[in-house]
This record gives C-alpha cells, sequence and structure tokens, in this order.
C-alpha cells in the first residue's frame, strides 16, 4: 500500500496509507488538484493539526477505514445522538480541550463520520442540563448583564407558569 | 551590570512566557469559541425548544448565534417537503412578520408530543354525564376548562386538570370517573350545537348555539348561569365571538349579531348564503361563514359590511363544514375528506387537498369535523375518528394519526397541547399532555 506522510503544525511526521489519509477530504482533494504521483512520497503539511491531534485523528480513520460511506443527511429524520459506537465512546474518553480540538481537525480536514460523532459527543453533554449548569460544565462565563438576567429569568418564570 | 543585564533578561523571558502562556489559553478549543458552523451541527442534534430557552440563555455568543431568523427559516425548510407557507404571495412574509423561531419550535414540539402519544398523553374517555350524543365541546383558558354540550340539551363545565385516570393500567385508553364541576340539564330546549367563548384565554363567558333558536351566554365566574338569551327566531347552528359581538350563523341562510350590552334581541342582520349556514370562524376582526350552499362569505365587522361572498368551493357532492383561518392559510373541511385552501388575506380559491380519499362506494366517507391550525402545524378531525397532524405546509404534511376510541366523532378541539373530542355515544375523549411544554 503506498504511504503518505502528514506533518503536523509542530513538524512531527506521520506516514499514513493513504486510502486511509483520503478519507479526509480535504486530503483527498489536495491530492487530486495536485496530481500526486504514487511513486514519490509526498509530505502534507497540515499547519492546523498538532501531533498530539494528528495521531488520534490517524487512530480513528485507521479504525474506520473499512465503514460504508455515510447516508446522505436526510434532514427529515430526527438525528439521533444515541448511536454512538462503543469504540468511538472509548476513544472520545478524553478531555474538553482534546475533544474540542478534534471537532476543529475533523472540520479542517473535512471528515464527516470525525464530525459527527464529535459533535454528537458534545450535543450529549449538553442534553437536559440547565443553562448554569452549561456553563460550569464547559467553563463558560455568564457574561450577560444584570438587566438582560432578569428578562430571562421573567421569560422562564412565565414559561414555567404555562 | 553584568547581573542587572542577566536580570532584566530574565524578567523579559519571563514576561514572554507569561505572554505565551496567555495566547495559549486564549487559542484554546473551547466550546464557546468553536466556529458558529460547527456550534450550528452540534445545534442540529438538540432540539429547538432547547435552543431557545436553554442554550441561547448560557451566554451572549450562544444567544447571538440562535438569534438569526435565517436560521430557524432553514430549520423549518429543512423539516418539510412541501411548501411553507402554504401560499408565498403573502403581505406577511413580504413584510417579514413571521417569526420562524415559533414556526420552528412549534413544528418539534408537536411532532414529538403527538409522534408518541402513548408517552406524552393520558388519554382518557369520561362516560355517563351527558346522556345523548354531544355534538359539541369547547376548551378555553389554556386547556384549562372545557364546556360539552349534547343532543340531551344539557352542558357541562369540566375542570381538565380533575380529569385523571381511574387507574394506573397501561391500556389507553382509561376511564375516568371525574365529574363536571357544574352541569346545567336544561340548558337549552333544542340540541345544543356549537359553544364559542369570548376570549379564548381568559373566558369569562361561553356561549351555545341550539336549535331551540337561541343562542345562550353563560358566566363562567358565577358558578355558570345563564345571564342572557339571544333571540335568532331559527336553530342556530354555529357561534362564534369577537369582542363585544356574537354571532350566530343560522338554518334559515341568516348570520345575525348580538351585543350583549344591548340586550336580546339581534343589532344586525346579512344573508350571505342561499342555504344553511354550517360553520363561522373569526379572524382579525373578520367572520368567515360556510354553507351548504358551497360557498364562502367574510364580513367585516369593522367596516360593518361583506368583504366577499359567493366564493365557490369546488365540494362536488360534498359540502363545507367547518373553517380555520390563520395568517398563512385558510382551509375550509368538507364533508366527504377533503380540505379547501383558501388565500388568508384576500380569500380566494387556491386548491383542493384530499385528507381521507374517497372510500368505494359501499364504505362511509370521512367529513372533515374540525380543524385547527397552529404557526407551524394543521389538525384535522374525522367523524370517523381519525386524527391527523401535519406540517402546516402545502401540500400538509402528515407526521402523526392518532386514533380515537370511537367511530363516531361529532367535534374536536385543540388548546395549548389538550385536545378533546365529543362522541356520539354521549362520552368525551381527552388527550392531556403529561408533561406541561
Amino acid at each position: 500500500m503506498p504511504n503518505i506522510k502528514l506533518q503536523s503544525s509542530d513538524n512531527e511526521v506521520f506516514p499514513v496509507d493513504i486510502e486511509i489519509a483520503k478519507c479526509s477530504v480535504t486530503i483527498k482533494t489536495m491530492l487530486e488538484d495536485l496530481g500526486v504521483d504514487d511513486e514519490e512520497e509526498e509530505v502534507v503539511p497540515l499547519p492546523n493539526v498538532n501531533s498530539a491531534i494528528l495521531k488520534k485523528v490517524i487512530q480513528w480513520a485507521t479504525y474506520h477505514k473499512d465503514d460504508p460511506p455515510l447516508p446522505e443527511d436526510d434532514e427529515n429524520k430526527e438525528k439521533r445522538t444515541d448511536d454512538i459506537s462503543s469504540w468511538d465512546a472509548d476513544f472520545l474518553k478524553v478531555d474538553q480541550g482534546t475533544l474540542f480540538e478534534l471537532i476543529l481537525a475533523a472540520n479542517y480536514l473535512d471528515i464527516k463520520g470525525l464530525l459527527d460523532v464529535t459533535c454528537k459527543t458534545v450535543a450529549n453533554m449538553i442534553k437536559g442540563k440547565s443553562p448554569e449548569e452549561i456553563r460550569k460544565t464547559f467553563n463558560i462565563k455568564n457574561d450577560f448583564t444584570a438587566a438582560e438576567e432578569d428578562q430571562v429569568r421573567k421569560e422562564n418564570e412565565w414559561c414555567e407558569e404555562k | 551590570m553584568c547581573d542587572m543585564l542577566q536580570s532584566v533578561r530574565e524578567e523579559l523571558m519571563n514576561l514572554e512566557a507569561n505572554g505565551d502562556e496567555n495566547k495559549d489559553s486564549s487559542d484554546e478549543a473551547t466550546f464557546e469559541n468553536l466556529p458558529v458552523e460547527i456550534i450550528l451541527t452540534i445545534c442540529s442534534y438538540l432540539d429547538p425548544y432547547f435552543l431557545r430557552n436553554t442554550l441561547s440563555k448560557v451566554c451572549r455568543r450562544f444567544a447571538d448565534i440562535l438569534a438569526d431568523d435565517h436560521l430557524w427559516k432553514h430549520w423549518v425548510h429543512s423539516k418539510i417537503k412541501g411548501c411553507f407557507p402554504a401560499l408565498l404571495d403573502l403581505k406577511l412574509l413580504d413584510e417579514d412578520q413571521l417569526n420562524w423561531e415559533d414556526v420552528c419550535i412549534d413544528m418539534d414540539v408537536e411532532r414529538r408530543k403527538w409522534s408518541d402519544v402513548k408517552e406524552s398523553m393520558r388519554h382518557i374517555v369520561v362516560k355517563d354525564v351527558h346522556f345523548a350524543s354531544v355534538d359539541t365541546v369547547l376548551l378555553v383558558n389554556n386547556g384549562e376548562l372545557c364546556i360539552s354540550g349534547g343532543r340531551d340539551r344539557g352542558m357541562a363545565l369540566w375542570n381538565v386538570p380533575d380529569i385523571t385516570p381511574q387507574d394506573q393500567s397501561d391500556n389507553a385508553p382509561t376511564l375516568s370517573e371525574a365529574k363536571p364541576k357544574h352541569i346545567k340539564h336544561d340548558a337549552h330546549a333544542g340540541w345544543v350545537w356549537d359553544l364559542a367563548p369570548d376570549c379564548i384565554d381568559s373566558a369569562t363567558k361561553v356561549f351555545s348555539a341550539s336549535w331551540d333558536n337561541t343562542v345562550k351566554v353563560w358566566d363562567l365566574e358565577t358558578g355558570f348561569e345563564c345571564i342572557e338569551t339571544f333571540k335568532c327566531g331559527m336553530s342556530a347552528l354555529s357561534v362564534v365571538s369577537t369582542d363585544n359581538l356574537v354571532m350566530a350563523g343560522l338554518y334559515s341562510k341568516k348570520i345575525l349579531s348580538f351585543d350583549l350590552r344591548v340586550g336580546p334581541n339581534p343589532i344586525n342582520a346579512y344573508k350571505p348564503h342561499r342555504g344553511p349556514v354550517l360553520a363561522l370562524h373569526t379572524y382579525k376582526g373578520m367572520v368567515a361563514s360556510v354553507s351548504e350552499d358551497k360557498t364562502l362569505a367574510v364580513w367585516d365587522k369593522v367596516a360593518g359590511k361583506l368583504l366577499t361572498n359567493d366564493v365557490k368551493i369546488p365540494t362536488d357532492k360534498a359540502y363545507p363544514v367547518c373553517i380555520s383561518w390563520s395568517p398563512t392559510a385558510l382551509y375550509v373541511g368538507d364533508s366527504k375528506g377533503s380540505l379547501h385552501l383558501m388565500h388568508p388575506e384576500d380569500q380566494i380559491y387556491i386548491k383542493s387537498h384530499e385528507i381521507w380519499p374517497e372510500p368505494p362506494i359501499i364504505k362511509p366517507s370521512s367529513k372533515i369535523t374540525s380543524c385547527y391550525q397552529s404557526p407551524g402545524n394543521l389538525i384535522v378531525c374525522s367523524d370517523r375518528g381519525e386524527i391527523k397532524f401535519f406540517y402546516n405546509c402545502y401540500p400538509p404534511q402528515e407526521y402523526a394519526t392518532v386514533k380515537a376510541s370511537t367511530f363516531d366523532v361529532t367535534q374536536m378541539r385543540y388548546l395549548n397541547g389538550v385536545m378533546v373530542i365529543g362522541r356520539c355515544d354521549s362520552a368525551l375523549e381527552f388527550w392531556i399532555p403529561n408533561e406541561k411544554y
């Protein structure tokens, strides 16, 4: 199998099976546009992905290399978040920083499967929580003014009464 | 000197290091600083109600992202296959008056509820209060009060929260032994055929139309007493109220207006039809009527004149029996299962849609007894006991069907999550949400 070399932002080089690398639409397009010759081993620089994340992405892509292509998004169908495979669930048992870096990498590299499963994981972390709990979970600062907060509280009371 | 340089250098390096640290922390990927398109992808896994009421309250950035009307419009269009709103040449759209956020949430909340009735609803039948067909039902005050009237000439006032299942069995529907708050056995001297409130959100009075040639006024605040009897001179088949005006559609083709402050005699009468008036509906100071003559007429209450009449409804062998008028569509339901779409702003007939296709000749067809519209949804009930739920697009996009436990339904009303139907076998059937939305 021909390999391709992916270079992370911190200059680490990862040799990867070209078919696995092509699960990234970004890399696939790049290779097609450049008409890369299979003979010579290209180094593809990925300035937006560091080595730790790139390693994870390659690990994910390697495990999923034989997955059937994802079905077209049917917006009519209810989007489920409870269908994450146990391998993916284990794979995503990481700290929040890594999870969000993975999302950014999946977005940049255009790997739909990985983007879907990471976004689902975040959605599951949010579901059923109150605004305050969400702030706590993700360390988000409440940047509403006191007046705005009051407004929100009133709206909520109205909702509950209703 | 050397020492001094050394210390300055160290300080600079420290500063730089600190600077780097700061830079690192601001560069660190967090939920809050993800690009918009990713936040939206995450949002696509959460329900619209949660997005509006929880996520947008977390911080200003989320609030700003979710305040975009285009986003909600996109979500609405991604749900539906047909055209929403049903008609596109609406002034409402030109003036940008459609609240897409409300539409989106309304669609999502109702679909979730009615696609899973077993979980979301208590389905309850109340028997043995009326002793003949319950021909009319009404819900007011956020679905907390229900009024029923029937062929037994009686009327009952129900406190909906009191209607609880007799037992906790999983059988649906369950019976309830709930008794009405008030019952009037001889409310009228004829069948009670239609009901209307003075104000649906905070009703203090209810009007009942009857075959005894009267419309009666019932005070909800003083124990359901009759405080006035409007004289119609002919059977009253339908009644509506707008501001101080009560309007009754008669068997004799006429529509009468009454004012409670004036007394029992009509203050106005008009005759827009050539056959009995079968249904009335009010919308923004206008009163729409349909008749056995298969036409629609619209009365402008403020101007005190007919806006339009003789609008033909191509019902073939059927006749129009109910009206639902919203800012985005005016629907007329007929006695053979079709809905007829009229333009809500200029009341021109547009097209028809079969909800229940006409069955082979030996089988009875389905009459549309009632039709209800909310910003995003359309609910249609047949006399055969089927209630269908649609997104309010064109053609209507069905997402759920609920079956009543009877084949003879007289009227359906829906308000704030509560649905009630009147039944020919003298019972009422309720769907009451388990969890208030």
